[in-house]
């Protein structure tokens, strides 16, 4: 197939998805006054509700989901491991530590996304240094040691939800499974994933080799262990980012690159830009469902991305060969 | 010209006598073949030859450079190394896999030009996959994989081919047609280093010999001198037949009981 027309349909369904998320909600805006909006035509409460509320929210919803997406392929790729995805490594865990702490501290808003922020980073350097040992480095070691490290992340998030105050655990199990409820800021988000791009691409077919395994990569001439590093900080950093911006969300990081994979191949060149736009456009459609579906109350995101796409992958994956 | 030469060269391998130094010029239109049992350290000195591990003492030198710093990419542009092993854990196509071999030819935004194709299909064509190129890796046979693998490094063109086991999987057809293919390679001035466990593969298609004994020693010479019976018995701890074939050339084959 086509690269250049993949890349268009793709970046026509993200347009359409986007176009949906402004238009649906509790406020109907018809597509006239929507495209008043969007020229400036209009500036009465249609422009309020689109430009203020959903689209910077749809933006955030489009840059997480891309973010994951590329993240996940990323990780893949790294580890030779189709079941990684970008929180295999613990780092959703450490994120989550420290976001649950800091609401339990009596904070909101930035200081929870900052706290989560920290708890990826910090989690992501515990891996890291331990995964580096005393002897050498392999994907097996690595995958191991996050899992691991996630493991304990994850009793420790149920110790915390054990301890807290009833009132407290809404919110907390909202962050948990991904919310985009509170996300407004969407331009880090967005210039983290064209940067993660940028970065990426030129790497795309340094990637398709190395996803041959670390000696066949050498051989054609891949400095592999550098390629590894950059790889897992850079994937590190995206989903910190993401994981700042709406929490945990599942799924889309694991599934986007597969569904991918099925219909348009594993050339990573192809496959990154693709993961980025499809992901975007999945959470995109998802947090809309999740803040419609049972209107006035909204769901977590995270909710909405697993029911969408386990039928979804299942689909493809039973038809391909 | 010499396109790689070891000096003193020496690798580990663990639980074996320290080996003898290794000294050769593998000079181009050559044809090498690695001859011992198993374990002996044959794919760790194809692969330390390719640059992926150090030898524990000695120099390789590649075009006249020390190996130990050349950069990474300019060793893949003068040797190809054919693994013994092939492994795919994502889905990708059989001109997609011949593709990877132009990898070091191409700097970081290129994409593959016609001219690769080319290089590619060509490859294809000369182990009998043409007619594949658009099929899966993982629905191939094990021989399809290894002829594959062979038609990656041939679009890798090298100056240098590291085979290891080159005819590992192949029926007798494709062991002949890639071995000939191989052939024609060094007619055109590359070397082939290949290691080998069919000792009259060897005799009909190297013309010098290494062979590595288990106690760590190395013979090195050219093949018709090296293969004698009582040497090659010493080599595998195997009692061995010489027979002759019609055209006069040795074959040998294992004793069916040990005396």
């Amino acid at each position: 197939m086509n690269a250049f027309r993949v890349l268009a349909t793709l970046a026509l369904l993200a347009m359409a998805a986007l176009l949906v998320a402004m238009a649906v909600g509790s406020i109907h805006v018809p597509l006239g006054a929507l495209r008043r909006v969007i020229s400036g035509a209009d500036t009465g409460l249609y422009t309020t509700v689109v430009m203020d509320l959903r689209l910077p929210r749809a933006l955030a919803a489009f840059a997480t989901g891309g973010l994951l997406a590329v993240a996940g392929a990323l990780m893949q790729v790294l580890l030779r491991n189709p079941l990684a995805d970008p929180y295999v490594l613990g780092l959703s865990g450490g994120a989550a530590v420290a976001a649950l702490v800091a609401m339990l501290a009596g904070l909101a808003g930035v200081y929870v996304s900052g706290a989560a922020f920290v708890g990826a980073l910090f989690s992501t350097l515990v891996v890291f240094g331990l995964a580096h040992g005393t002897g050498s480095w392999t994907p097996t070691r690595l995958l191991l040691t996050g899992v691991v490290v996630a493991a304990g992340w994850g009793a420790t998030i149920n110790f915390l939800l054990a301890v807290s105050p009833t009132a407290e655990l809404p919110g907390m199990l909202y962050w948990l499974m991904g919310d985009m409820a509170h996300a407004r800021e969407w331009a880090p988000g967005l210039v983290v994933l064209l940067g993660l791009l940028v970065i990426c691409l030129p790497l795309g077919r340094s990637l398709n080799v190395l996803s041959r395994g670390a000696l066949q990569a050498r051989a054609l001439g891949v400095r592999v262990r550098a390629l590894e590093w950059s790889v897992y900080i850079t994937a590190s950093l995206a989903t910190a980012v993401a994981v700042t911006m709406a929490g945990s969300v599942g799924f889309v990081g694991l599934v986007v690159p597969h569904m991918l994979r099925l219909v348009i191949g594993s050339d990573q060149r192809l496959l990154l830009p693709a993961s980025a736009l499809l992901g975007g456009t999945l959470l995109v459609l998802a947090d809309t469902l999740a803040r419609t579906m049972i209107a006035p109350e909204q769901l977590p995101v995270g909710v909405i991305t697993a029911l969408l796409g386990v039928p979804t992958f299942l689909y493809l994956l039973y038809r391909s060969r | 010209m010499t396109v790689l030469e070891t000096r003193g060269l020496r690798i580990h391998i663990p639980g074996r006598p320290p080996g003898a130094p290794l000294d050769v010029r593998l000079e181009a239109g050559q044809r090498w073949g690695l001859l011992g049992p198993n374990g002996v350290g044959k794919t760790t000195l194809l692969h330390t030859l390719a640059g992926l591990r150090s030898p524990s003492a000695g120099e390789i030198l590649l075009d006249g450079e020390p190996l130990a710093v050349t950069a990474r990419r300019r060793i893949a542009r003068r040797v190809a190394l054919l693994f013994q092993e092939q492994h795919d854990s994502f889905p990708a196509t059989v001109m997609e896999t011949a593709l990877i071999g132009r990898h070091p030819h191409l700097r970081a935004w290129d994409l593959e030009t016609p001219d690769d194709y080319a290089l590619a299909g060509g490859a294809l064509e000369r182990v009998n996959m043409a007619n594949l190129a658009d099929r899966q890796v993982a629905t191939l046979s094990g021989g399809e994989r290894q002829r594959l693998a062979v038609a990656s490094v041939l679009t890798q063109d090298p100056a240098l081919y590291l085979l290891d086991e080159p005819t590992n999987h192949l029926d007798l057809r494709h062991q002949v047609q890639v071995l000939e293919t191989f052939r024609q390679e060094a007619d055109r001035g590359r070397v082939v280093c290949m290691s080998l466990h069919d000792v009259n593969i060897a005799a009909g298609h190297c013309d010098r010999l290494v062979l590595m004994f288990p106690d760590g020693h190395l013979e090195t010479g050219d093949t018709r001198a090296m293969l004698e019976r009582p040497r090659l018995e010493r080599l595998y701890g195997q009692p061995l037949q010489k027979l002759t074939a019609a055209d006069g050339t040795p074959v040998f084959v294992p004793e069916a009981r040990s005396r």
